[in-house]
């Protein structure tokens, strides 16, 4: 069977509405879906992917693959991970650009990289054994971060410019990470466009954020008026929120360089009810249309 | 550097100077984090959330149980988890049950905690893993059922050992207190994928055991009996049959292996 690929804008999987996604079968370009939650496991969800499965292609998004972590790649996490893609029929899987584990703990989050040149090497090399390991093309996502481990020798476009060409692997374009740490640290976002391989992207994720107070233990706050300004305030990327205008308009920007690259929804906290989401989708879908005819 | 993040999302911010020095931290590198030594928290924060977000959805039933018999336990608990353990699986949603197997002599050792309450974080977290178990291999060729077969049941299933009755615990009052008795339950999927649970006499139990082993169905009662002073007489056999009748119900008993 030939399996269609990941096209136009797509929505993450949760179970939070994979009962009712299943029931209404939305015309989505495809659906993303993290192996993490269905590797080891059969049941209703297990069950539901297979559903899910015959309606959409599938994208294959991992959360602890630690690509740049210091611990050896774990072998049996990467053999369940390509028998896991080989499943869905993932035309390519991605995962983030971080860390997530030390000493064999594992954070369950996703810590930054300095951006080094040795870094850059070192998990190029790590990027390129996993990829042969999982059998399919990989793709590493730009993370949202909040404090640079150590003194900088790169920029951030930079770093993650250098580890896809070193690598020679494709990038995961967070869209939102990327306006989050523009804003957070204070550069130009379409520094990304400039440095960025646009060829090597694959994917893009969209997403909301949150507003906290970086001076009062992080409590949420409201989204200050004048964002470029000084105003004590930190983005978090909770996907807990629709996607910001800003985000959106730099998503189009993107695309106009790109051209018909396949956009991915995220959503994980305060998940509204499916027509929201479903309009969401339409919005972005509709920025898609419009940046790619361009 | 990455140990140096990871020991401050496990541990303690304010001793930033001593992660510094004891992780050895290049002069140049040392001086960004100090520039906003805030954020290590929120690391800290982050990390944290994702595990007691999973902990209160898998847990939710012992999590409140446990608020109400020793308020802030269970932050104490996750505290020192993360300080001493850590999480050690790659799947967030297997957490709770290294932390269930970090507190337990903890909770057991805490005269506030109810000595049911291991058992009921067992049981809330079979519940799920039951629920979620991989799908089972195709069964091997079937016969009937006879006294010299073993015999074949469906997977997932799990026979659990409870020291008090919370299998009947009511999910909806927190005052409510099992009984104190040994239960023995066994835990198994229905074809709609949810946890069943069915309570076994002691008896019964033994021959589930026997058999989930590999004997035979007679080598098992017979086995069974011994262990618990019975007699195999008609009552224990009409007993058995019952259950291997109800179990072929319920889609638990498949047949027999075949010779």
């Amino acid at each position: 069977m030939t399996m269609q690929r990941p096209n136009g804008v797509g929505l993450g999987l949760r179970w939070e509405f994979v009962d009712e996604l299943l029931e209404r079968k939305p015309a989505l370009g495809f659906i993303e879906i993290s192996p993490e939650n269905y590797m080891g496991r059969g049941g209703y969800y297990d069950e539901a992917l297979d559903r899910a499965k015959a309606l959409w292609p599938i994208a294959s998004h991992g959360l602890t693959m630690s690509i740049g972590g210091t611990d050896p790649l774990r072998t049996e996490y990467l053999a369940g991970l390509r028998a896991f893609i080989d499943r869905v029929g993932a035309p390519w899987h991605s995962d983030h650009l971080c860390f997530s584990t030390e000493g064999g703990v594992v954070l369950h989050d996703l810590l930054p990289l300095a951006f080094k040149r040795s870094e850059v090497k070192r998990v190029a090399e790590r990027i390129k054994r996993a990829q042969d390991a999982v059998g399919v093309p990989l793709a590493i996502e730009n993370v949202s971060f909040y404090l640079h481990p150590g003194k900088r020798e790169l920029t951030e476009p930079e770093f993650v410019a250098s580890v896809c060409e070193a690598a020679d692997c494709g990038l995961m374009f967070d869209v939102n990470n990327a306006w989050v740490n523009a804003t957070n640290f204070g550069y130009d976002v379409d520094s990304w466009l400039r440095t960025i391989p646009a060829e090597r992207i694959v994917q893009m994720h969209v997403a909301g954020h949150d507003w906290f107070d970086d001076g009062n233990g992080f409590a949420a706050g409201e989204r200050p008026a004048d964002i470029a300004g000084e105003h004590g305030m930190l983005i978090v990327d909770s996907h807990g929120a629709d996607v910001a205008d800003e985000v959106l308009a730099f998503l189009e920007r993107t695309l106009q360089k790109t051209g018909p690259v396949p956009v991915l929804l995220e959503r994980d906290q305060s998940i509204p009810p499916l027509d929201e989401l479903l309009a969401e989708v339409a919005k972005i879908d509709a920025i898609y249309r419009r940046a790619v005819a361009t | 550097m990455q140990a140096l993040f990871a020991a401050a999302c496990f541990g303690d911010t304010a001793e930033l100077e001593t992660l510094i020095a004891r992780h050895r931290i290049d002069p140049e590198d040392a001086a960004a984090l100090r520039a906003s030594p805030r954020r290590l928290a929120l690391y800290r924060r982050l990390v944290r959330h994702n595990v007691t977000s999973i902990v209160d959805t898998m847990l939710s039933d012992t999590r409140a149980r446990l608020e109400r018999y020793a308020p802030g336990e269970m932050e104490r608990t996750v505290s020192a988890f993360m300080a001493e353990q850590g999480p050690r699986t790659a799947h967030l949603r297997d957490v709770p049950a290294e932390l269930l197997a970090f507190a337990a002599p903890r909770w057991r050792a805490n005269p506030k905690v109810p000595a049911w309450l291991v058992d009921l974080a067992e049981l809330e977290l079979v519940d799920f893993t039951i629920g979620v178990a991989p799908r089972p291999l195709p069964p091997p060729p079937l016969a009937d059922v006879t006294a010299d077969r073993p015999l074949v049941f469906a997977e997932p299933r799990r026979l659990l050992h409870l020291g008090s009755a919370v299998n009947v615990l009511s999910r909806t009052d927190l005052d409510a207190v099992p009984e104190p008795r040994p239960v023995d339950v066994l835990v198994y999927r229905d074809a709609g994928h949810a946890s069943r649970f069915l309570e076994l006499t002691p008896l019964a139990c033994a021959i589930l055991e026997e058999l989930f082993a590999g004997a035979p169905l007679g080598p098992a009662m017979v086995a069974a009996c011994r262990k618990h002073g019975h007699v195999l007489d008609d009552t224990v056999l009409g007993g058995a049959a019952r259950l291997l009748a109800d179990l072929g119900e319920r889609g638990v008993l498949l047949g027999a292996r075949e010779a």
